[in-house]
């Protein structure tokens, strides 16, 4: 009796753990290939520019509110970095007299560049009280514009290889650079949502603002930090994002930050506020990243793809809202 | 003490932005001052013209109009190419900008009304409003270049359009690999299809026409990887890095654009894949393409005329002044409605003409 | 037939890892008012929503009108003849008064909604009920007390054998309670039935003609109201004997900790100016509306002063924001629970260390967390299987309990609670008491805001009394009286 009922807990409560499970036992028999360490780690690598967006979405998400930013700052922050990141020899650079910038200062400008966004989507959010939502969707168009003035809309290209190392370097001799920064993300978003005051004061905002405030918690400057935060990630994000391709474009990113919302939603994080683990995201990020690989080993025809990740959405949403309303 | 608060964040952001935008704008600062640029621009070509053209030759070629929907790249090389043959060929061409606003554009069409043009160039902003457009013009003859009005609104030597026939784009990638693989005695091949954004008329014609192509070609081919990488260079790139692991056979990758065939070369060169090995066809001919053709890494792209667009719009303003026919002009097709502007074949052995 | 119009009998419902209910009846016979009792958590809502069909029991029988029921839905029960006025209000705001008594159900012609008859059948209804609401006003534009009456309104209007009312006097004022007892027995007279569910043992002792007590989601027992006395009722519900309800114990008073000088905000509060010592009860009392709760909103930082000094141990502050007033030591448990006492989706921790976030260091110490955590719960005697429960799955009492121990983990010098004992069970009501006189002896200087008189009589050493954003007077423990405190509160001094 009382063990059939741990068996009925443990599966309510790891419903998302079983769904990729189950996703990935599907797949090892319907693609030779899946199961292969190539296969697994091409799809992390593509995975991971979105993972580490949606590392910072999920802030925005638990404090009830949301970001549509981060996928222009990819753009912007990409096109920053491209453009002080040229062969210091290649005829068409952007900045014809740019000295050899080294790497840590070019990604230091760049993460300045887009981290503002964030600051300013944090500032307007919890100081003129515009909805998330709108504040965001005017930065996301700010970002991407800006990104279009400054290239001209033109690829950045000819990236000098010290730089497209930070992205396609390999560590150990099997561990992609970009796998290993989205670990790194991971890691610091769960130990700040864990282990530090600003994490239980986003799970306070987000479950209760007015509680929050009334128990001594600085509303504004933790929404501040959240959005900041976010942008921040999204502005790594882009850096990457450009190391690996070589060049940047203004295309880059685009509706990425729908997909980190997809993935933090489907790993559970309630859009109402307060509710989010970080390792139900990254089985969210599995998910839709399994999903995205294995139709293609499938070769699922690309009209379709977008009805089936819709109808995972929805299904995992819908299952994870019957989770909670049981509890309750 | 909010409001001073509130004020201050606005302030601060609207500072931020238009710190950011007058830094790093790129064309000159002019932009913040709409209307005095748009009349100094008008007075300044008004005024060049006249004095490049002798009375004699502008009565000769006419006075027409050539508004613009805005300046990027494409349509700079488009602009200078029209007023380039203008003069030669003692046409007084004035050129207005819309910067994307269709309102603008509207008023640049009454100005050709009142001013006593003979002919419009319209570069349509939004190809929706080319009733308007046609509307506003009364009797004035409009030649569209670049963005199409539509079938239905154009009319024999008088509402005119010059352009490019995005179905000739695949036929060229068609033509190309067709002769590739006959040379290597193939008629049989598997290939991989990158398209640009699903439902673009553009991508649909790009992607149709190839496929037509090869199949008229006699080739058989069996597309074993079939996807959108939504125009965008990252995406193309690790969706073929995933391809790759599958380890399934292909002996083309067919791109819709330049951006996708440069991701894939990218994915190729990570994974120690060779890319002259298999001709990675692209579309476009972009500055960074071209280099990559250079370097035989890159196949084949194709180039669209901008100059040839920009000249044809004029030849064919031209002609409708002068009473006589754009059926004279070649590429005109029968209903004397469009002037075809063809798509020209890039490869290794004629890239340099399209580097500057 | 039988004698009664409904009839609850071994009643068990159970929730994964909790009997709810085990073997509850409850028999209601027509024409009667029938007061259900318990204390929060007993089981009388569950035992509610089993009847109307929002829960499903999983053994007993219900008879409605000598026929075996068990509803689908609360839509089947309506149609039935069973109607409940729910605790909490679910107006739709932006519709006018009549459309939301009507809602679902309105009078057709043809297709198109009969908004004509819509009005005159609400007006007909209002007139029957004496409700002066006008039928067009926009939903949102009411009182929450006018809000209250129109539900009242709409749950008469299907003209059920069965009406529930689960405290409807909740928000309603002394004048409207003696109109909604007006319509109860009119309600009566016309054979209806009513359960009757109420924390207010006044209020049960004026209109109910039965009672039916629970305790632990077990039936204790059925008794004529005229029979038993309120100490024995209470006995009933808490199982044991609740003697001191206010233990007040004279402690020492010390020197001023807190000083406020003609504070105003706004139009609610105007010039308020007292002083607060060491050791001290100070009670508010007032009419609803008085501005109390503005008044300590005000003090706290959580609403804007327009002028006036709050001085802190002779110390003029500058509270701007809550945290100031929580960094001086100054501490609100704030009226409104839900709104924004606790934070729903976290655990009781989360929720208890949640003021005292910065005492645990970077990174958070785990392990002192648990062990405050674990201290306080037990301290407050919360009702929980673990810590990790979610707030919102806690009774009311035990919520406000963990609000409390929030509060003292913080351990502030003064502590100013807003109506810490609405809505909760005579139980946690004493032990909150005990627990305010305890901290008021260990030299905490406490504000006390009730509008239970007895409440702030009972536990106070001085009371100030507001009206209409005024203080009308400070009243010392020999002035007490309820005649003198409605004096000053109606402003008749």
């Amino acid at each position: 009796m009382s063990k059939s009922f741990d068996f009925k807990k443990f599966l309510s409560k790891n419903s998302i753990w079983i769904v990729l499970i189950v996703m990935i036992i599907a797949m090892t028999f319907a693609s030779p290939v899946f199961m292969t360490s190539g296969n697994l780690f091409n799809m992390l690598i593509t995975e991971s520019v979105i993972g580490i967006l949606t590392m910072g979405i999920v802030f925005a998400i638990l404090s009830k509110g949301i970001d549509l930013s981060p996928g222009a700052i990819v753009a912007w922050t990409a096109a920053v970095a491209a453009s002080l990141a040229q062969n210091p020899d290649y005829s068409d650079k952007k900045f014809k007299n740019l000295p050899d910038l080294p790497v840590i200062l070019i990604v230091l400008i760049a993460l300045a560049a887009g981290t503002v966004f964030g600051l300013m989507n944090g500032l307007l959010i919890a100081y003129t009280k515009i909805p998330a939502f709108i504040a965001t969707l005017g930065t996301q168009l700010i970002a991407r514009s800006l990104a279009y003035i400054y290239t001209n809309s033109y690829p950045i290209p000819n990236l000098k290889s010290s730089f497209k190392t930070l992205g396609q370097a390999k560590f150990f001799g099997f561990l992609p650079s970009i796998v290993l920064f989205f670990i790194v993300f991971v890691c610091i978003a769960g130990f700040m949502l864990t282990q530090t005051r600003f994490g239980k004061n986003v799970y306070a905002i987000g479950g209760n603002d007015q509680a929050a405030r009334v128990a001594g918690i600085n509303v504004e400057k933790n929404l501040v930090k959240v959005y900041t935060w976010g942008a921040f990630c999204a502005s790594m994000g882009g850096i990457l994002l450009v190391s690996r391709s070589g060049a940047s474009s203004t295309t880059m990113g685009l509706n990425y930050e729908l997909d980190a919302i997809a993935a933090a939603t489907v790993g559970g994080t309630s859009h109402s506020g307060g509710i989010a683990r970080i390792s139900g995201v990254i089985a969210g990020i599995l998910i839709l990243g399994i999903l995205k690989n294995g139709m293609l080993l499938l070769g699922v025809n690309s009209y379709l793809q977008q009805a089936l990740k819709g109808v995972i959405i929805i299904v995992a949403v819908v299952f994870d809202m019957r989770k909670n309303v049981k509890k309750s | 003490m909010k409001n001073i608060k509130k004020f201050f964040v606005l302030g601060l952001s609207l500072i931020m932005v238009s710190t950011f935008a007058f830094g790093c704008g790129q064309k000159d600062n002019t932009d913040t001052k709409e209307d005095t640029k748009k009349e100094e621009t008008t007075d300044d070509t008004t005024q060049t013209k006249e004095d490049d053209a002798t009375g004699d030759k502008a009565k000769a070629g006419g006075k027409i109009l050539f508004t613009m929907s805005s300046r990027d790249q494409f349509l700079t090389s488009m602009e200078t190419a029209a007023t380039k043959y203008a003069d030669e060929n003692g046409v007084e061409l004035v050129v207005m900008d819309s910067e994307d606003d269709i309102t603008k554009q509207l008023s640049h069409i009454q100005t050709a009304v009142t001013d006593d043009y003979d002919a419009i160039i319209c570069n349509l902003v939004n190809t929706d409003n080319s009733a308007e457009i046609i509307s506003s013009a009364g009797d004035l003859p409009v030649v569209f270049v670049n963005r199409s009005p539509g079938e239905a609104n154009l009319k024999a030597d008088k509402y005119v359009y010059v352009g490019s026939n995005e179905s000739d784009s695949g036929k060229f990638q068609a033509e190309y690999l067709a002769k590739y693989f006959k040379d290597q005695g193939k008629t049989e091949i598997n290939a991989v299809l990158l398209q640009g954004v699903l439902g673009l008329e553009n991508v649909i014609k790009r992607t149709d026409s190839v496929k037509k192509g090869l199949e008229e070609a006699g080739i058989k081919v069996n597309y074993v990887f079939e996807d959108t990488a939504k125009w965008d260079r990252a995406t193309a790139q690790e969706m073929f890095i995933q391809f790759l692991g599958t380890g399934k056979q292909y002996d083309a990758v067919i791109c819709n654009n330049d951006e996708m065939a440069l991701g894939v070369i990218e994915a190729m060169e990570m994974q120690g894949v060779d890319p002259t090995k298999v001709p990675v066809v692209g579309i476009d001919a972009t500055a960074v393409g071209c280099e990559a053709i250079q370097a035989g890494k890159m196949a084949f792209s194709v180039y669209q005329s901008a100059a040839g667009q920009g000249e044809g719009a004029v030849k064919a303003a031209q002609a409708i002044v002068g009473g006589e026919s754009i059926s004279t002009i070649e590429g005109a097709n029968d209903d004397k409605t469009i002037v075809w502007i063809p798509f020209e074949p890039v490869d290794k052995s004629n890239v340099e003409k399209y580097m500057k | 037939m039988s004698e009664y119009v409904l009839e609850m009998t071994d009643i068990v419902k159970e929730f994964p890892g909790v009997r709810a209910l085990k073997g509850v009846q409850l028999k209601l016979r027509p024409g009667t008012v029938h007061g259900l009792m318990g204390e929060n958590g007993a089981g009388k809502s569950t035992l509610m929503k089993c009847l109307i069909g929002i829960y499903h029991k999983n053994s007993g029988k219900i008879l409605f009108r000598g026929e075996e029921i068990d509803y689908p839905d609360t839509h089947t029960a309506l149609e039935s003849g069973i109607s409940m006025i729910h605790q909490e209000l679910s107006p739709i705001p932006y519709r006018s008064v009549s459309e939301n008594v009507w809602v679902g159900r309105q009078p057709m012609k043809g297709i198109i909604v009969d908004h004509k008859k819509m009005r005159e059948d609400t007006l007909a209804l209002f007139k029957r009920l004496e409700i002066s609401i006008d039928p067009d006003e926009m939903m949102g534009n009411l009182t929450v007390a006018q809000m209250q009456m129109v539900e009242i309104a709409k749950a008469v209007s299907y003209d059920s054998d069965i009406v529930i009312m689960d405290e409807p006097t909740s928000s309603l004022t002394e004048t409207e309670v003696g109109h909604l007892f007006r319509i109860i027995r009119q309600l009566r007279e016309q054979n209806v039935a009513i359960v009757y569910i109420s924390h207010k043992l006044d209020e049960i002792f004026q209109i109910c003609d039965e009672l039916t007590t629970m305790r632990d989601g077990e039936y204790i027992a059925t008794d004529r109201a005229e029979d038993i006395t309120i100490d024995e009722l209470i006995q009933k519900m808490v199982g044991r004997e609740v003697n001191e309800m206010f233990p007040k114990v004279d402690c020492p008073i010390g020197e001023t900790v807190l000083k406020v000088e003609n504070l105003s905000a706004g139009k609610a509060v105007k010039n308020v100016s007292f002083e607060l010592r060491k050791g001290e009860i100070l009670g508010f009392a007032g009419l609803v509306g008085a501005g109390r709760t503005e008044t300590v909103e005000a003090i706290f930082g959580m609403r804007h002063k327009t002028s006036g000094k709050i001085y802190k141990d002779g110390v003029e502050l500058n509270i701007k924001h809550p945290e100031d007033a929580i960094g001086n030591g100054i501490a609100l448990l704030t009226e409104d629970r839900r709104g924004n006492g606790i934070v729903g989706v976290r655990s009781i921790a989360d929720n208890t260390i949640l003021a005292n976030l910065g005492a645990y260091g970077f990174p958070l110490n785990h392990k002192k967390i648990r062990k405050d955590v674990d201290e306080y719960v037990a301290k407050l005697n919360v009702k929980t299987p673990n810590n990790e429960q979610l707030i919102m799955n806690l009774s009311g009492g035990n919520q406000q309990k963990v609000l409390v121990a929030r509060w003292l983990l913080k351990n502030p010098d003064i502590l100013i609670v807003d109506e810490p004992t609405r809505g909760i069970d005579v139980g946690a009501k004493s032990e909150i008491h005990s627990l305010i006189t305890k901290l008021a002896g260990e030299g905490k200087a406490i504000i006390l805001i009730s509008s239970e008189l007895p409440e702030v009589m009972g536990m106070s050493d001085r009371i100030l009394v507001m009206h209409e954003g005024e203080m009308t007077g400070i009243l010392s423990r020999d002035e007490f009286s309820q005649e003198t405190i409605m004096k000053y509160a109606t402003g008749e001094v």
